[in-house]
């Protein structure tokens, strides 16, 4: 692969389903007009069958960055000290560093930051909603600003050395949270464009290569669509907004019928929100500069998804069913590198390690996760829930690792759900992931599920 | 005996105890070895096996100090003199071939190292091509401490390894017992001041004089690796309020940071 110094920027919408963009064949609502308008173009594709590691933000980072499944890195979420990327694991910015990257993380999620580790081979890392926020009052889910930790917070800064290099950044970040009053959870949408203007001014002033990962919070609950998408497809009032029964990945009581169309509508909107923002983005990187635009490696994918009703699940975390485990990635390679359209084969999250590897001419292995998908072919991805000890408000039921198993076997995609502790196996056969059709035994393929599990081993030194 | 039977005991009466464990692994063991690191704890257990020495009129048994590369110098001088202060047999142990294949940013190419650290890797689970070394790390560990600690064992045939462990450290060691026997290799750990707390060290270390480094001096009142080691406060560990907080803080506070981004993104 040519490869002269490209930027590579990674744009993640967390929270954001696959199947619920047009894009990805999503029927009700037109999602992500402008995502697809994109991918008319020659040196954009989409891979229709890629997933997650993991349904939930801290693992799936942790897969992501380190190439490796969850039962690898061992950052899995199941304790505090699990929810804390291994000081051991080598991240591929690290590497991207070696090959004279220089490496940018913004992130809106406050747990995609330095402590939960993820800020390792980055050069620079910002989270916008912790740089200022306050933490003293946790039970009541807040961040609001408070007016004195900002000036402690400011003080300290000064007098940091780095602080000259850094301070514009800060300052923007410390405006913009003075200006949003609201938390990134309660309302997303000025994060995000704070996001999208501190990484246009990154590249605006640092000379290529450059990595740039961003984390952006649009599709995450709660679903707050800024004044001009809220209408879009006619979900609901102002006052349904607030009233939203949605909080924590998970919802346990009774929804109403009205309640979950009200959902529903707002994460659509949600969608339509990304689509056209990270098209904008875009848009003006090509105006500044078309030449670097043309010559960079851009990817737009997600972390995990979402579930809104379809299998009987609300929310993230607990379930692996596609609606939480099918990512959308979408690649824009440098022009004149590659020019094929939709991808059916196989991607894991993780795979994304190999093939920056191999796109950088990186002579050095790959973690055994990690498959390029340039150079070889996926038959079977593994994706792993364990259950938060931590977590308290999980009901008896949703007590249990939960795992899915992804098969590509001559034409035919399988889907295996197993939930570890009840010893429970479902297969699936499916062709979009969308329409799934149970499989009465299908042995053979929780065998080879079974095998291939085995094969990861223990999870050792957690 | 239980720790609260243990604990009421005064200074004085612990010390006996201290010390009958001791003469009863000396009486038992013919190869025994006693672990030193250069803290406060270690240094107060090998004064007490020399005190038992004296009393029994045997030669002080082989000093084993495990060099992670990342030693703060005050440790090293502080080793170096209460080696010729107390006339030791000492013994350095150190994974020299890990030491010289770590690259810049603590990068180690896996392939890099001899067959006896990669077989090593093996068995303990780690496959992947490179990793990061860091000394409080799952690998780190491992390479830097237990292997060396366990090719001593093994080549030097050693019995039983006195440590200077206490209850009061931390959580985990509230279990251990005053002589415990390990696998691979096959030997008993023997943990003669279990039951002696932080503030009883420094009372003991004062009353007779021992001597220990001057990190703790510093505000120090847990000293790991270089990298690893934070102050806790600004006065001497001695005048630290011990029985209120943790010698081993560093990790708490990490725990409250994710309960508190938990929390802030709607989990728990």
């Amino acid at each position: 692969m040519k490869n002269k110094g490209s930027d590579i920027i990674l744009i993640l919408c967390d929270t954001l389903s696959a199947n619920r963009m047009s894009l990805y064949g999503y029927k009700k609502n037109k999602t992500t007009p402008n995502l697809e308008r994109l991918c008319e173009r020659k040196e954009f594709c989409f891979f229709k069958n890629s997933f997650t590691s993991s349904p939930w933000t801290i693992p799936s980072h942790a897969s992501l960055f380190s190439g490796l499944y969850p039962s690898q890195h061992k950052t899995t979420g199941e304790s505090f000290e699990t929810c804390v990327l291994k000081k051991e694991v080598v991240t591929f910015p690290f590497l991207l560093k070696l090959k004279n990257y220089k490496t940018f993380g913004i992130s809106s999620n406050p747990l995609v930051s330095e402590d939960t580790g993820f800020d390792k081979g980055f050069d620079y890392f910002l989270n916008i909603p912790k740089k200022y926020s306050s933490y003293s009052d946790p039970l009541e889910f807040h961040t609001w600003v408070s007016k004195k930790r900002v000036l402690k917070n400011l003080k300290e800064d000064i007098k940091n050395p780095k602080f000259n290099k850094r301070y514009e950044l800060i300052l923007d970040s410390l405006f913009a949270l003075l200006k949003f009053r609201s938390s990134v959870v309660q309302y997303s949408y000025p994060y995000t464009q704070k996001t999208f203007e501190i990484a246009l001014r990154i590249l605006n002033r640092v000379s290529s290569p450059i990595f740039l990962f961003l984390n952006i919070m649009e599709n995450h609950d709660k679903y707050a669509p800024p004044k001009g998408f809220r209408d879009r497809f006619k979900s609901c009032s102002e006052e349904e907004i607030k009233r939203q029964k949605w909080w924590k990945h998970y919802y346990k009581g009774e929804l109403t019928n009205r309640e979950k169309e009200v959902l529903n509508g707002l994460y659509d909107e949600e969608v339509a929100v990304v689509d056209e923002m990270v098209y904008n983005f875009l848009k003006k990187i090509e105006k500044v500069d078309q030449k670097r635009f043309d010559n960079s490696l851009i990817l737009i994918l997600a972390d995990h998804g979402e579930a809104l009703g379809e299998w009987n699940h609300w929310g993230h975390n607990f379930s692996v069913y596609p609606d939480t485990t099918k990512i959308p990635l979408i690649i824009k390679f440098p022009k004149g590198v590659f020019d094929f359209k939709e991808i059916d084969q196989l991607v894991l999250l993780q795979d994304l390690f190999a093939f920056f590897l191999e796109f950088v001419n990186f002579d050095i292995k790959s973690p055994s996760g990690s498959v390029s998908f340039l150079s070889s072919k996926r038959e079977l991805a593994l994706v792993q829930n364990y259950w938060g000890k931590w977590n308290k408000e999980f009901d008896d039921l949703k007590r249990d690792n939960f795992m899915a198993c992804i098969l590509d076997r001559k034409d035919t995609l399988y889907y295996l759900i197993e939930e570890e502790r009840k010893r429970k196996m479902e297969v699936y056969k499916t062709h979009d992931f969308i329409n799934m059709k149970k499989v009465q035994s299908g042995e053979d393929i929780k065998n080879l599920y079974l095998d291939f599990k085995k094969s990861l081993g223990g999870k050792h030194g957690s | 005996m239980e720790v609260s039977s243990l604990s009421k005991l005064s200074l004085e009466e612990k010390v006996l105890f201290s010390k009958r464990v001791i003469r009863r692994a000396l009486e038992e063991y013919k190869n025994i070895a006693v672990a030193i690191t250069g803290g406060k704890d270690s240094t107060l257990t090998l004064w007490l096996v020399r005190e038992v020495c004296f009393e029994m009129d045997l030669s002080l048994p082989c000093c084993v100090f495990i060099d992670e590369g990342d030693e703060f110098e005050e440790i090293i001088e502080f080793i170096e003199k209460i080696e010729s202060l107390w006339d030791l047999n000492l013994i350095r142990v150190k994974n020299k071939n890990l030491l010289e294949n770590i690259k810049e940013d603590n990068f180690v190419l896996t392939q890099s190292l001899n067959e006896e650290n990669q077989r090593y890797l093996d068995n303990i689970g780690f496959r992947e091509p490179y990793f990061i070394f860091e000394t409080e790390s799952f690998i780190g560990t491992h390479l830097m401490k237990i292997f060396p600690l366990k090719k001593f064992l093994i080549e030097a045939e050693i019995e039983a390894l006195i440590t200077g462990v206490r209850w009061d450290e931390q959580e985990a060691r509230r279990e251990e017992k005053f002589f415990s026997p390990r696998k691979d290799p096959d030997h008993i750990r023997v943990h003669p001041i279990l039951h002696i707390t932080e503030r009883d060290v420094w009372d003991l270390i004062f009353e007779h004089n021992i001597p220990f480094c001057p990190l703790y001096k510093l505000g120090y009142r847990s000293i790991g690796a270089r990298s690893s080691t934070t102050k806790l406060a600004d006065i001497p560990a001695w005048e630290q309020d011990l029985e209120n907080t943790w010698e081993r803080t560093g990790r708490l506070q990490e725990k409250e940071k994710i309960m508190a981004s938990l929390r802030e993104v709607g989990y728990m």
